[in-house]
């Protein structure tokens, strides 16, 4: 019996879009799902549907770009990458989840002992 | 710096809509098409991968939804629907939307208009120097006869003030006068309206010519050369905006006068139809400017700095007390009043403007009324397809917003007609009513289109709002059983039409009301005897040059002839003279004494409006005779020692005895003395003033 699916936390989603991109370079909306979904190990709940309002509010903030371009099997796909300001943007936010699940591991291990 | 980005994008988004559409479409089969393909490849039927790769993207809708609300910005765009759907629904019914359109813009345009006369000639500053210090001194209750705050004032009381008072920094008079103005070789002469003030008048304003320069005290002396400065009017009507005119001779009332300069265009003090100025003292004999009781002149002064309205009021009326005091026997005010300069200038005008400033904001508001009253009578038409929008999830909000937005934009499109009505009515206004005070002022500028556009908004919300409550605020299941039911509309709803009527038809009585009075005043007046006839009659003036005409037998000589050459004309019937026309007003009275009555308490005098015809005026005018006789022919010049006095006259100082062969008295040079030998009907001063 497989753990129950987590929903994705709000604001997280922009930040594994923006570290799939940094990983694989540029990638369809498609191969972004997948990436992700693969690498939770199909532990994440994501209505993929809801990727695309998130990239495009990624695009106007400038932080990704965009590219028609063709896929693997020769259907016509957009592919996203990580602009400059949207790497810096990788970087800051990493950190502070990095802290931030840190403070909060620190938490639970201090409550378990 | 990114929020602006991302401004921009979404405004951006919002013009390639269509484009955006296309790709977000292409963009998401893609992705769908991807899942079907793997999971056919882990082995489903197409039907089973199809369904299954619906499941894991989620609903297509809502992401394409969700894409919209992110991409444009979404206020816009369901304003542009609003207004999309405004004009549909507006343009289905051109009827109600012409209608509502013209009386909105009636409604939006006088309000403008009127907004524009009151901001121009009550709201905005004079535009003299420091405008707040300029006031207007008056003669205050001069006799029983004369009981007002606001009477002409004499040279002689002028100069006192002028010694007198310290209130004031300057002090300048002005009187009122008309002429002939000629050149030799020049246009046609004409008669023109003329001032004459005292020298300092204009450096008091703060105004400059806009060529040549201002009175001089020299110019304002008994012996001067006459000089004459010209309003920008007439320099232009007369002498082509020449400049070459400055200083060039012209012939006022047959003497010489040099015009010294020109006003400004803007300049249009007391009012628009003056003409030209003259230096007072050059004009008035010295007799008059040191008279206590002639009273004639207007006087505006500037107060010093640091001196209140009432500190000037209070040292002027005592001034002015103490004179009358020291000299009880001549006509004079027993107090002064001090007005504000631009007080002063619109007394006789402010309450009609507001008066009529509520008028017209009562026909605004019948107007959005009216059109309130138009949009719940259709709404109650339109309730099912409410209510079904309601039931499928349209918000209150959202459905108020779209009435809202159609109430505003027939406010805006009568808002844009009225501009252009206030527009054209103010400038037929300022071109037509001379005689409105301070009609120079008058501009449609940017506080007008302000208010315009306040006006129309204002309006939009409340002709809008109104019914959008009634629409929204009923229950669902009610209104869709009952439409489907009736015709009739709900209760609620025939409620608030009753209750819109009820305002609507008070507003139009208050109205009504206040447009038969009138009427009722105008009927009356139209209605009023003149005493005198006045079908057939034509009048005209005419003023001899004392230069040409010094003696009284020139005068006789030339009136005589003319009079001649009139009635010898085809045509007419009977000509006279007389020095003021029935109906033109009060202009000249006199004291005077009836010989053999014991003289009178000092201080009081007797007074009467006085006129000179000639024999022919009576029948010419066919004025009643009530006992004894006209003036003969043979009674002019040195031989006039006759009078005719009204009926009015013989009750108010002959209550118990026969006036006739009496002896008046008059106040005159030399105090001579006419015998009553007619009582007659006087025709009126005006049509609104008693008989004499």
């Amino acid at each position: 019996m497989p753990a129950a699916r987590g929903e994705v936390l709000q604001g997280t989603l922009d930040l594994m879009v923006l570290k799939t991109l940094d990983a694989l370079g540029p990638l369809h909306g498609y191969g972004i799902a997948q990436r992700i979904q693969q690498v939770s190990e199909d532990l994440l709940k994501l209505n993929q549907g809801t990727l695309y309002p998130a990239l495009l509010r990624l695009q106007q903030r400038g932080w990704i770009t965009s590219k028609w371009g063709v896929s693997d099997n020769n259907r016509k796909a957009k592919y996203y990458s990580l602009t400059r300001s949207g790497r810096k943007q990788l970087a800051a936010e990493a950190e502070s989840w990095e802290r931030m699940a840190g403070i909060i591991a620190r938490l639970l291990g201090a409550e378990g002992a | 710096m990114s929020r602006i980005r991302v401004l921009a994008s979404r405004l951006l988004g919002l013009f390639r809509k269509r484009t955006g559409e296309e790709n977000l479409d292409t963009e998401l089969r893609a992705h769908l098409d991807a899942l079907t393909e793997e999971n056919i490849r882990r082995g489903m039927n197409s039907e089973e991968a199809r369904y299954a790769a619906r499941r894991e993207f989620g609903g297509v809708e809502q992401t394409k939804e969700a894409y919209r609300d992110q991409r444009g910005l979404p206020f816009v765009e369901t304003l542009l629907q609003d207004l999309r759907h405004g004009l549909r629904t507006l343009r289905k019914n051109p009827g109600f939307a012409t209608l509502a359109i013209l009386t909105l813009g009636l409604g939006i345009g006088v309000n403008t208009a009127l907004f524009t006369v009151v901001h121009g000639v009550l709201l905005s500053p004079l535009p003299f120097r420091e405008p707040q210090r300029l006031v207007s001194l008056w003669e205050r209750n001069l006799s029983a006869d004369f009981p007002g705050p606001y009477n002409v004032v004499s040279a002689g009381v002028f100069d006192h003030w002028r010694r007198h008072a310290t209130s004031f920094e300057e002090i300048a008079l002005i009187g009122e006068d008309s002429g002939n103005l000629s050149e030799d070789g020049g246009p046609l002469p004409e008669a023109i309206g003329t001032r004459f003030c005292s020298y300092n008048l204009f450096s008091m304003l703060g105004v400059q010519p806009i060529y040549g320069r201002s009175f001089s005290p020299e110019d304002d002396r008994a012996g001067a050369g006459g000089t004459v400065l010209l309003s920008y009017g007439l320099w232009k009507r007369r002498y082509a905006e020449d400049p070459q005119a400055i200083g060039k001779s012209v012939l006022l009332n047959a003497k010489p006068y040099a015009i010294i300069g020109v006003l400004p265009r803007w300049f249009d003090y007391p009012d628009s139809r003056v003409q030209a100025w003259l230096p007072v003292r050059h004009e008035v004999s010295a007799e008059d400017m040191q008279s206590l009781s002639n009273h004639r002149f207007f006087v505006t002064a500037r107060l010093k700095p640091g001196v209140t309205l009432a500190q000037a009021y209070r040292e002027l009326d005592d001034i002015e007390r103490g004179l009358h005091e020291r000299s009880p026997d001549y006509l004079m005010g027993r107090g002064a009043t001090v007005l504000p300069l631009s007080e002063n200038i619109v007394r006789d005008v402010k309450t009609a403007l507001y008066v009529l400033m509520g008028a017209v904001g009562c026909v605004l508001l019948i107007a959005c009324l009216n059109v309130a009253n138009l949009f719940v009578a259709r709404g109650a038409a339109r309730s099912r397809e409410i209510a079904v929008r309601a039931a499928l999830g349209g918000s209150h909000w959202r459905l108020m917003r779209e009435q809202l937005t159609e109430s505003l934009l027939l406010t805006g499109v009568g808002g844009a007609f009225g501009g252009f009505f206030a527009y054209a009515s103010v400038r037929w206004l300022v071109a037509f009513r001379g005689d409105l005070p301070r009609a120079g002022s008058i501009h449609v500028d940017q506080a007008a289109l302000l208010f315009t556009i306040a006006v129309a908004v204002l309006s939009g919300i409340f002709a809008g709002l109104l019914p959008a409550f009634s629409a929204t605020r009923q229950p669902l299941l009610e209104s869709l059983k009952e439409s489907s039911r009736s015709l009739g509309g709900s209760q609620t709803r025939a409620g608030l039409r009753r209750l819109l009527l009820t305002l609507e038809v008070a507003l139009t009585v208050v109205l009504l009301i206040g447009a038969g009075l009138l009427l009722k005043s105008f009927a009356e007046l139209h209605a009023a005897k003149m005493g005198c006839a006045t079908a057939n009659v034509l009048t005209m003036n005419l003023s001899l040059p004392r230069a040409k005409y010094d003696t009284r037998s020139q005068k006789a000589a030339f009136f005589d002839r003319l009079l001649r050459e009139v009635r010898g004309t085809p045509g007419v019937r009977a000509a006279g003279f007389v020095s003021v026309l029935p109906g033109n007003g009060h202009f000249e009275d006199n004291t005077f004494s009836i010989a053999g009555r014991p003289p009178l308490a000092p201080g009081e005098s007797l007074d009467a409006v006085v006129r000179a015809a000639d024999p022919g005026y009576f029948s010419a005018m066919d004025i009643p005779l009530l006992r004894g006789r006209f003036f003969t022919d043979a009674e002019r010049v040195e031989k006039a020692r006759s009078a005719i006095i009204s009926d009015s006259m013989v009750r108010k100082f002959f209550p118990n005895e026969d006036p006739l062969g009496k002896t008046l008295i008059l106040d005159w040079m030399g105090k001579p003395r006419f015998e009553i030998v007619c009582i007659s009907h006087w025709p009126r001063a005006g049509l609104a003033t008693p008989r004499w």
